[in-house]
């Protein structure tokens, strides 16, 4: 099977050598039927090594996505644990990631500890769910450790969903991850949680994957948006909503440093869209924070954002171009890679936000691989296009939107 | 810019900590907050030496004790995540305890040091307001214990204390008797007591007189020995384990029957001593009544020569005995009060008969008929079922609700029924009346002249009722209730003119609390009142603020009608309106038609009185009560309301135009101002100005505002007015 298959595959570079017996691969697959393009892309990420411990997934969300774990498992080795979840686009080292089908990541070799919870019963029980989905860390006792989640997009509170992570895993343990993402109908996204033996193909939940290594990891957080214009004070808010700038309707504000007035609001929802593109940056202690503008409310002439910005906060109309946001990328795995020491590193993995995606378009996704590939030359990484980035490996907030976030291993 | 950001982050640290009554919860989200602000790993919170919540030490929480001992220190060195800077700040003053936190990378600046000194400041006054109510609310269940078991002791006392008191004011005799067995029975921990009289003429004829007669051979058997004897007799029954105890009770000397005692277990000397004072404390009350006659006529009532409650609750114990299925009909009458006010108590006692009269012609003669207590009458239908149990009540409300000639005029009543079966849970007598009760309570609330069945929830809902109550008396303490305010716009210029204070209660466990809901409930009781006065101080407390800034504005108030009636309104007005400085002319109090009616007298006296103080008078919801001329003219007021359910059909119902038409002239004729209430669409709001009416108020216009906002709503329309005014200059 394998070698019938051999033609079609699409061989990434297999990565760095093992170091010290570990290994990190990184495999894709352009095919549009789930069981080739799961296998295709499994086999080249596992590259016949028979050590493979731990396979993480990331499907287009119109695969389907349970013969694409058959095919996973076929090639994933006998008692490998798999998880991962559906997006808009998978991340891979080389190719193109618009034609890409699906993405894999493999882990292996001595050293390395994976275990694998899933928080269920999200809605009105997030706190717990966060809390269950780093259960997997008690059961290793590595020097680093590290957990990954993979939250389904249409939960409400990610924030708590964090952390409650965070209240489980604490501060010695970083955190990274994305929100499963679809094809901007934000309808279903699925999560992956299990092993070649069987995997649940979930909706609503959060999987997190506990990784132990006897090597540190590295983090790494970046946007390249950058403040365009004058700061605004918020001069009434709460909660999500911001109701003025400068004490003026937050909305008018916003839609007038955009060149626009409220007649864009009627009918249509591209301006929904447009509006992602156009975030706002927030000045906190670790710099400019983004928050998504996820509405504009006529009858309060209020704005809705991702997190809430107290009153008397500064912001920023966020802006960005290819050039900006390409850099932004390298400078997260460029900060993760950094984080690691001395360590030599093996492998990245890599979320990045859709937003991102749409306003770099198809050049600027192949440049922003490129630029990946050009700056850590034989260190492969994969990852998603999220609907929302986690990191967190300072202070006690992981939650992020419009930004990059990676993770190096060694 | 960093300093501002998590100094900007306090409001919102605030808001989430005191978010909670429960101080394990209110520590935990304190920590957590304080990480995030300051983007820090670790938090704590360490009180008395021990750390009482801890963030970012993960699920094992290792090196919350180093953090406990080493807080002060600038740095501690936590295990598995390493160095960390740290700063601690005291919650209070003179407080061994503190919010410590720790950053991995750099230490706290100056300015953030400040934000945790001001988290810890916020955390040591949320925990003291929560500890407070923690306390309080311990200590009341602790006072509620001592206060019921001192409320058990009192009620003895008070019972001896009632029985001699009444006996001496010649109270009814069932009513000292019920008192003896009733204080016997509660002195002797809930055993049954009984009195039981030998009849006139025949000695051996022994008939129960009070009390719950329980195992009723064996009672009359041993009142029967101690009649005999002329001493105490005290039996065990082991078989059944009970025993009794009878001591005679004699009139003028004679004996002439026995308080008998059923106790749980056995009897006992001391036992036996407190049932002899009892039976002295019959005697005393019987000797005084003179004859045994006179008790067998003191169960019937002497105005309607019905049975009294004693002996009703008697025959419905006997019908629970016999396992009959009987169903009890509680009546109350509607408008007897006013009756009896306005005619006098004869012709009150006149109409009591003869309502006695019609009630039982309708019964047949196996049904109980009795007076219960002022207008109250009970009735016991004889093996009935809930359906003609009903039908009988509605004939009865029909034959009620027919003319009586009392006092050469025709009187007309109506009466509200409440219809209880042994079914609905209710296994002793006193429950099944009081069943019945509150299902006839039900029926008044529904209207005049309704019948409903007793249901379960019935009772569940007077219990949540009452739950309500202690909430919205907790809220006036706690400052959860809010005035908002909606502008009274002229009709003429379209600007505002005033404001309505409207109350809103936000309940910490039930939320935003709808006015329609907890009014009426406070209406019930006297927390009205109190509620009101709250209202008066904070609306006036607002006009001040306003005056200034809006001279010619005016504030209206709604006014309950207990509150009208309460005797300490007027100089209570008074001395606010003095305190806050606000002119009188600038406060209208509004007024429903059913204040003003209910007691008609006072309500005059007292609006008199409030005009002469110089405040405004309105009545509101003009058109739904009484709406006559008669008392416009008596009661002096100065503005009528168009309630709002005319205004929201007049432009598809001819008939409520022509209220509102009505209303307008009425207004005009009488020289009082008009105000529509519940404009809510430009069609309405063109009728009533081309009608010529005064002011409107309603959703179209200006929805009911919070203060702020009302203030910004005032400064948008009368500024513009003002720049307006001199444009056009």
């Amino acid at each position: 099977m394998a070698d019938l298959m051999q033609d079609h595959l699409n061989l990434d570079q297999p990565g760095a050598d093992r170091v010290e017996g570990r290994w990190f691969g990184v495999g894709s697959s352009t095919d549009s039927d789930g069981f080739t393009a799961g296998a295709q892309a499994t086999a080249a990420a596992v590259a016949d090594r028979p050590d493979a411990g731990l396979v993480l997934v990331f499907a287009r969300e119109y695969m389907d996505m349970t013969a694409l774990i058959e095919g996973v498992r076929a090639h994933a080795g006998p008692a490998t644990k798999i998880a991962g979840c559906s997006t808009v686009e998978p991340m891979a080292t080389s190719g193109e990631p618009a034609d890409f089908s699906v993405s894999v990541v493999a882990f292996g070799g001595d050293g390395f500890g994976y275990e694998i919870a899933v928080g269920r019963d999200v809605p009105g029980n997030e706190r717990a769910a966060g809390g269950e989905a780093a259960s997997g860390l008690a059961l290793l006792d590595h020097p680093h450790k590290v957990l990954l989640l993979f939250v389904d997009a249409l939960l409400d509170d990610n924030v708590e969903i964090v952390r409650g992570a965070y209240g489980t895993a604490g501060a010695a343990v970083p955190l990274i991850g994305g929100v499963a993402s679809d094809n901007w109908q934000f309808e279903r996204t699925c999560q992956f949680a299990g092993d070649s033996n069987g995997v649940e193909i979930l909706s609503g939940t959060v999987v997190g994957v506990a990784i132990g290594s006897p090597a540190p990891v590295g983090l790494g957080v970046a946007h390249g948006w950058r403040r365009s214009g004058d700061p605004m004070v918020v001069t009434d808010s709460e909660g999500l909503k911001v109701f003025e700038f400068d004490n003026e309707p937050a909305m008018d504000v916003f839609l007038g440093r955009m060149g626009l007035d409220r007649s864009v609001l009627e009918g249509s929802d591209s301006f929904r869209l447009r509006a992602l593109e156009c975030p706002l940056g927030v000045a906190t202690r670790s710099g400019d924070e983004i928050r998504v503008i996820q509405g504009l409310d006529p009858s309060d002439g209020s704005v809705l954002v991702s997190a809430g910005i107290p009153q008397g906060g500064l912001a920023w109309v966020m802006e960005g171009d290819v050039e900006s946001l390409v850099a932004g990328a390298t400078a997260s795995c460029a900060d993760a890679v950094r984080t690691l020491g001395d360590a030599t590193p093996i492998g990245l993995l890599t979320f990045d936000c859709a937003v991102r995606r749409r306003e770099l378009g198809p050049v600027g996704v192949h440049r922003e691989i490129a630029e990946i590939g050009r700056a850590f030359p034989g260190i492969p990484f994969g990852g998603f296009y999220s609907y929302g980035e986690i990191a967190r490996y300072r202070g006690a907030n992981g939650m992020h939107h419009l930004t990059m976030v990676s993770l190096a291993f060694a | 810019m960093t300093d501002q950001w998590s100094a900007s982050q306090l409001t919102e640290y605030f808001a989430t900590i005191s978010g909670s009554d429960e101080e394990n919860v209110v520590v935990q989200l304190a920590v957590e907050r304080a990480a995030e602000v300051l983007d820090a790993e670790i938090a704590a919170v360490v009180i008395d030496g021990t750390v009482r919540a801890a963030w970012g030490l993960g699920a094992g929480g290792a090196g919350g004790e180093l953090l406990s001992t080493l807080a002060f220190a600038r740095s501690v060195e936590l295990p598995g995540v390493g160095s960390m800077h740290t700063f601690a700040a005291r919650l209070g003053r003179g407080t061994p305890d503190f919010l410590v936190v720790g950053r991995r990378e750099t230490a706290l600046e100056g300015a953030e040091r400040q934000t945790v000194q001001a988290m810890a400041q916020l955390l040591s006054l949320v925990l003291r307001n929560v500890r407070a109510l923690t306390a309080e609310r311990t200590m009341r269940e602790h006072e509620l214990r001592l206060v019921a078991e001192l409320r058990a002791r009192q009620r003895l006392l008070e019972q001896l204390l009632t029985i001699q008191q009444a006996v001496s004011a010649r109270r009814p005799l069932p009513e000292v008797l019920d008192a003896v067995t009733a204080g016997a029975a509660e002195l002797l921990n809930g055993s049954s007591v009984v009195l039981v009289l030998a009849e006139p003429g025949a000695a051996h004829e022994l008939a129960v007189v009070s009390g719950d007669a329980g195992p009723g051979d064996a009672v009359l058997d041993v009142a029967r020995e101690s009649i005999s004897t002329g001493s105490h007799v005290s039996h065990d029954v082991p078989a059944q384990r009970f025993g009794l105890i009878a001591t005679p009770v004699s009139v003028g000397g004679t004996i002439a029957g026995s308080l008998v005692a059923v106790i749980d277990g056995g009897a006992g000397g001391e036992q036996v001593d407190l049932l002899v004072a009892f039976a002295q404390q019959a005697s005393l009350a019987l000797t005084d009544a003179r004859t045994v006659a006179a008790v067998r006529q003191a169960h019937h009532d002497p105005v309607t020569g019905l049975p009294n409650r004693t002996l009703f609750l008697e025959r419905l114990r006997d019908a629970l005995a016999e396992r009959r299925d009987d169903i009890v009909l509680f009546i109350d009458l509607d408008r007897f009060k006013a009756v009896n006010d306005s005619l006098g108590h004869a012709a009150g006692d006149e109409l009591l008969a003869a309502v006695s009269r019609r009630i039982s012609e309708r019964l047949r003669p196996t049904d109980t008929a009795a007076r219960i207590g002022g207008d109250e009458f009970a009735v016991l239908l004889r093996d009935a079922s809930l359906e003609t149990a009903v039908a009988a009540a509605e004939r009865l409300i029909d034959s009620l609700r027919q003319p009586f000639r009392i006092a050469s005029r025709d009187v007309l009543i109506g009466a509200s029924v409440g219809v209880a079966d042994r079914c609905a849970g209710a296994d002793n007598a006193d429950d099944l009346l009081s069943n019945a009760d509150v299902a006839m309570y039900a029926a008044k609330k529904g209207g005049a002249s309704q019948v409903v069945v007793f249901e379960p929830r019935m009772l569940t809902e007077t219990v949540a009722g009452l739950d309500m109550l202690a909430d919205l008396q907790r809220a006036l303490h706690q400052d959860d209730l809010e005035l908002h305010y909606q502008p009274l716009v002229d009709l003429g210029s379209l600007r505002p003119i005033g404001m309505e204070g409207l109350m809103r209660w936000t309940c910490p466990r039930r939320g935003l609390v709808a006015p329609a809901e907890f009014i009426p409930l406070a209406e019930e009781s006297n927390l009205i009142v109190e509620l009101g006065r709250w209202a008066l101080g904070e609306g006036t407390r607002q006009l001040a603020q306003w005056l200034p800034r809006f001279p010619a504005l005016r504030l209206n108030l709604n006014i309950a009608p207990r509150q009208l009636l309460d005797r300490d309104f007027v100089p209570h007005v008074a001395d606010v309106l003095r305190t806050e400085g606000v002119p009188a002319a600038a406060l209208t109090l509004e007024l429903t038609e059913t204040a003003m009616m209910k007691d008609p007298d006072t309500a005059a006296h007292q609006m008199r009185q409030l005009k002469e103080l110089g405040v405004n008078l309105s009545v509101d919801d003009f058109g739904t009560g009484y709406s006559s001329l008669s008392y416009l003219r008596r009661f002096p007021v100065d503005e009528l309301k168009i309630d709002r359910s005319f205004v929201g059909s007049m432009n598809q119902n001819p008939e409520d135009l022509a209220v509102v038409r009505m209303v307008i002239e009425l207004g005009r004729a009488l020289r009082l101002q008009t105000v529509a209430e519940g404009i809510e669409d430009a069609d309405q709001l063109a009728v009533l100005r081309r009608l010529g009416c005064h002011l409107g108020q309603g959703y179209h216009l200006a929805r009911p505002l919070p203060a702020q906002a009302a203030t910004k709503h005032l400064h948008a329309h009368l500024n513009s007015r003002l720049s307006h005014t001199a444009r056009a200059a």
